[in-house]
């Protein structure tokens, strides 16, 4: 059932193929959408790609209002724009088909390791640290963690660890039952054609239920990744 | 395979740094070639149909006037119009009058050359019978 990935060892370190290849992929879809929305700006009535692109900056600009107040951070909304797109394109990726080669998964959702996941939450715990200290100064960075009163200072600390694991394996543990319920169904072909057949309407089913799974989870890890800025922002 | 292990699970660092960079690099790249634009026309378009409400507010309250006075003159020119029908009513009834005084004048005085023209015609025949 499980897989093996194509590892290889640069420099010392392992790095996995294939989610090179799907990340890379997913980034250079979110990059062609965005431009092709922007390559003929209209101040008049938007049509096609504009129109779409407009859309989903308002739609991100109203999580950004609801979550912190304001909208006019030009870098935290395209944080936004591009993380739900970008891992909306991830979620889907696997979706249609995925791809195995001499027993190694080559094409599958990137969000369907944790590797992907977990580095987007911990940049994004990193960058509301970050933002707390160029706002609002080190020494109030650091008594943030004995607030309200010293005794929770470690509970502050594991807090911070807690919401990075839950923002990364939430992602990552939905994306992921989805393929492997997809592969289960799937697997079905090799069972015989009864099989197959019953097998083909549930996996439709399945699939239709993943596109809503892959957009809600984008949907989500945006907002909170704005609610943690704001966190830290107000 | 992995570089390190956590409780058990394969880490494999190099691909975290990959997709770091990977998103690094999307969000700079979007947020200069992209999405900088986009804002700026929605600010924009904004700014735009906010002047548009103030122009169409502004042609509003001019229109309003504009009819208002429109209103008064109509008003007037009905007023005016009236007086001057009901002074060329009086006028004329004062010519119709005079005209018909005139008229009555005319008439007595035809009677009345016409009574002395007979007299006069009577009074020659019975000269005229007598001599």
């Amino acid at each position: 059932m499980e897989h093996a990935r194509p590892f290889i060892v640069w420099f010392g370190v392992t790095f996995d193929l294939s989610i090179i290849l799907t990340s890379t992929f997913a980034a250079l879809a979110t990059v062609v959408i965005v431009l092709l929305g922007s390559r003929k700006l209209t101040i008049s009535t938007p049509r096609g790609m504009q129109n779409f692109i407009e859309w989903v900056i308002e739609f991100v600009q109203d999580i950004m209002q609801t979550a912190m107040g304001f909208t006019d951070n030009l870098f935290i909304l395209s944080t936004g724009v591009s993380l739900l797109l970008y891992l909306f394109i991830s979620n889907l990726m696997g979706i249609p088909f995925s791809f195995v080669a001499n027993n190694n998964t080559w094409w599958k959702s990137p969000t369907a390791d944790a590797h992907v996941t977990m580095t987007l939450a911990i940049m994004i715990m990193v960058y509301t640290h970050f933002i707390d200290i160029r706002l609002h100064g080190f020494k109030h960075y650091f008594l943030s963690f004995f607030k309200p009163f010293k005794a929770l200072f470690v509970i502050n600390i594991t807090e911070q660890f807690c919401t990075t694991l839950t923002l990364g394996l939430r992602l990552y543990g939905n994306i992921y039952a989805g393929e492997v319920m997809l592969e289960l169904l799937a697997g079905a072909i090799n069972k015989g054609i009864i099989a197959a057949i019953l097998a083909a309407f549930p996996m439709v089913i399945w699939q239709a239920f993943c596109l809503f799974i892959g957009a809600i989870q984008a949907y989500i890890f945006v907002t909170l990744t704005m609610v943690y800025i704001a966190h830290r922002v107000t | 395979m992995g570089d390190f292990e956590i409780f058990g699970i394969p880490v494999s660092i190099g691909t975290m740094i990959y997709q770091a960079l990977l998103f690094t690099v999307l969000v700079f790249f979007l947020k200069k070639y992209a999405f900088k634009k986009i804002i700026n026309i929605i600010e924009g378009r904004k700014q735009h149909i906010e002047n548009q409400l103030e122009l169409s507010e502004k042609y509003r309250l001019e229109a309003e006037k504009s009819l208002e006075t429109n209103n008064e003159m109509l008003k007037q020119a009905k007023r005016d119009a009236r007086e001057i029908v009901k002074e060329g009513e009086r006028k004329s009834r004062i010519i119709i009058d005079d005209a018909r005084e005139e008229a009555k004048q005319i008439v007595k005085e035809a009677k009345e050359y016409a009574l002395l023209t007979r007299s006069q015609v009577h009074e020659k025949k019975s000269n005229h019978k007598g001599g």
